[in-house]
């Protein structure tokens, strides 16, 4: 192993040695979330007095600790519960997919044709899309696809064709960013001084953009990749709720209630626990993913 | 001073400055759309603040005998369940909106900077536990706390923005220490130090003003995105909507009832999507403006630097200009 594989290796060790961590302190804060919230043990202790309270509320408190540390769903079946965690990452994954897929290509198209009002239409048509909150764009896009042409199935979650209004939805998210962030990066990369040379050197213009300057100017759109896909999760909730997909928002309730208590189906502070600590936990998993790969695109980065 | 000594040193100067403002405008002007959108928002803030005098009745007067009317010229927007007068809802609910974006923002970019700064400028131990926190701030799923920040301090403009902004400093944190770090490994600290500067000291008047600029960018981006969180937070559970009239109420309203009066979401849609597109073109020109190394060359005078380069390379401009 080289030098540069070691550090590799103690770099990825040492986060994946935090991650327990963090996450440890993740379902802390949920469960004091739950105990302060209104109608929590907080409260209860307050207005029974301590005693009394502790007295009245042993068999919960109880329940709770053990939950806590056991981790086991308390009533959230766990074959239900990871249905439901598969279709919400399906739906952000393959969303990005999709955006990846195709805003790429058309953010390279526009920093190359810059200038050209069919290429700046094509973009600034992007950003628009991305500009429309995922609530209305899901339901736009059910009235277009999914009752003016009827070609695909408006809710529930019973064939793959089910899958692709949400997807579409989502995706049209993030492929404004994609589109933005590709035609920035790659405007300004292809004025650097290795560019010119190697466009003076005779390459073609294909070979140029593809082996010189795609690389470097992937690494801003890896870069947004991280807080975009967390923030994607929580945008699947809102289209979940608007197509009645069984996904984690719905699992989960993902809502608080009129006064305050987390209203959630597995039970309060167990189930927000489990949201917390699973959403953690594929941000990090995804933030050291992008941390490597950014280190694989960009060996400057020490 | 120097003005009597030396005059034409000074006409010298303030002909470069003359010329340095005009080719910043010019970065900043780009293709037009950023002067556009500031345009717009200027006549957005300006209506929030006198519209509502404007309108013979309140936005939440009741007529049942104009429910669902479609857009006329009495309703621009048309009327909703209740017979209310979108445009005049949408104008009373644009100041709560800014003001929502703007606390927000204002919150994230604060503690993004000190949290930021001090990480990059102190470093060590210090910069791996902020660092820490951080991620731990970025992998809580924030939405779901600013719910219960919400329900905790009561439905208001102030707790809103505040909830938004306390859970998502985060990425700006990143960014500031990212350039923190860049500047302290710059000579310019090595000298402050020498001189026997503080760290606050270092830190106020080396630091903080070398990257204002970017700090300005990132604010108007972040504007957009506060308010795009807004519509998620309350698309999430429309029962914190009340009828507060801010225009993520209005588009979940209208998402609710768009079958049939599609109108209840197109106005409020336009002026979100207005809004948000005008930050972001303000923010692209500023960057471009704060960002000397950005082209704001012409597609000639590119064409004119390549040229002069194949020129001094001694290469025919024929084989590869395409």
């Amino acid at each position: 192993m080289t030098h540069q594989q070691w550090r590799m290796l103690r770099f990825i060790v040492l986060r994946l040695i935090s991650i327990p961590i963090v996450l440890l302190l993740i379902v802390i804060m949920a469960d004091l979330l739950s105990i302060f919230s209104p109608n929590g043990l907080y409260d209860t202790l307050r207005q029974n007095g301590p005693l009394t309270g502790l007295a009245w509320m042993w068999p919960t408190i109880h329940d709770s600790i053990t939950q806590t540390f056991t981790f086991h769903l308390s009533n959230l079946p766990p074959s239900v519960f990871y249905k439901a965690c598969g279709i919400t990452l399906l739906l952000t994954f393959g969303s990005i997919f999709v955006a990846a897929v195709l805003g790429i290509p058309i953010g390279i198209f526009a920093a190359l044709k810059r200038g050209s009002w069919w290429a700046d239409g094509l973009a600034a048509l992007c950003v628009l899309v991305c500009e429309v909150p995922p609530s209305s764009m899901s339901v736009i896009l059910l009235i277009i696809f999914g009752l003016a042409i009827p070609i695909f199935p408006i809710m529930g979650w019973d064939s793959p064709a089910s899958a692709v209004l949400p997807i579409g939805a989502l995706a049209c998210i993030n492929i404004g960013y994609m589109v933005k962030y590709m035609q920035s990066s790659l405007t300004e990369i292809m004025q650097r001084d290795f560019i010119q040379s190697a466009e003076a050197r005779g390459l073609t213009k294909a070979k140029v953009v593809l082996k010189h300057a795609l690389r470097p100017s992937l690494v801003s759109v890896v870069t947004f990749f991280g807080p975009q896909a967390a923030m994607t999760v929580f945008y699947s909730v809102a289209v979940e709720g608007v197509f009645s997909i069984p996904g984690m928002g719905r699992m989960l309730g993902w809502s608080v209630s009129g006064i305050g208590m987390p209203n959630m189906y597995g039970g309060g502070a167990q189930a927000m626990a489990i949201t917390f600590f699973i959403f953690g936990l594929i941000i990090m998993v995804l933030n050291l993913i992008i941390d490597v790969s950014y280190r694989f695109l960009n060996p400057q980065v020490k | 001073m120097s003005g009597i000594i030396a005059p034409h040193i000074q006409e010298a100067r303030a002909a470069h400055r003359k010329t340095r403002r005009k080719r910043t405008w010019a970065r900043f002007r780009q293709n037009g759309l950023p002067v556009i959108g500031v345009i717009w928002l200027l006549i957005v803030i300006v209506w929030s603040a006198i519209g509502p005098n404007f309108f013979h009745q309140p936005s939440n007067y009741f007529d049942m005998f104009s429910i669902f009317h479609p857009p006329s010229f009495a309703h621009p927007f048309g009327t909703d369940q209740e017979g209310r007068d979108l445009f005049t809802r949408v104008t009373e609910g644009l100041a709560p909106t800014i003001e929502i974006a703007a606390i927000g923002t204002v919150i994230i970019v604060f503690i993004g900077l000190v949290v930021g700064v001090a990480a990059g400028l102190i470093g060590g131990i210090v910069d791996s536990i902020l660092m820490r926190l951080t991620e731990f701030v970025y992998a809580i799923p924030t939405l779901v706390v600013s719910v219960i920040i919400i329900v905790e301090m009561g439905m208001s403009v102030w707790s809103i923005g505040f909830a938004l902004g306390v859970v998502g400093w985060a990425g700006c944190a990143r960014l500031v220490r990212g350039l923190a770090l860049a500047i302290r490994n710059g000579e310019m600290l090595e000298a402050a130090a020498v001189a026997g500067g503080s760290r606050l000291y270092m830190a106020t008047r080396y630091v903080i003003p070398n990257i204002v600029a970017n700090l300005i960018v990132f604010f108007v981006f972040q504007l957009g995105t506060v308010l795009f969180q807004e519509t998620i937070l309350l698309a999430m559970d429309p029962r914190y909507m009340g009828n507060s009239n801010t225009l993520s109420d209005l588009l979940v309203e209208g998402a609710q009832s768009i079958l049939g009066h599609r109108w209840q979401l197109y106005g409020p849609l336009f002026v979100f999507l207005s809004i948000m597109l005008s930050t972001m073109w303000i923010g692209d020109g500023l960057r471009a403006a704060f960002n000397p190394q950005e082209a704001h060359a012409s597609k000639r005078r590119r064409k004119r630097i390549r040229q002069r380069l194949m020129q001094q390379l001694h290469i025919p401009a024929k084989e590869t200009s395409a």
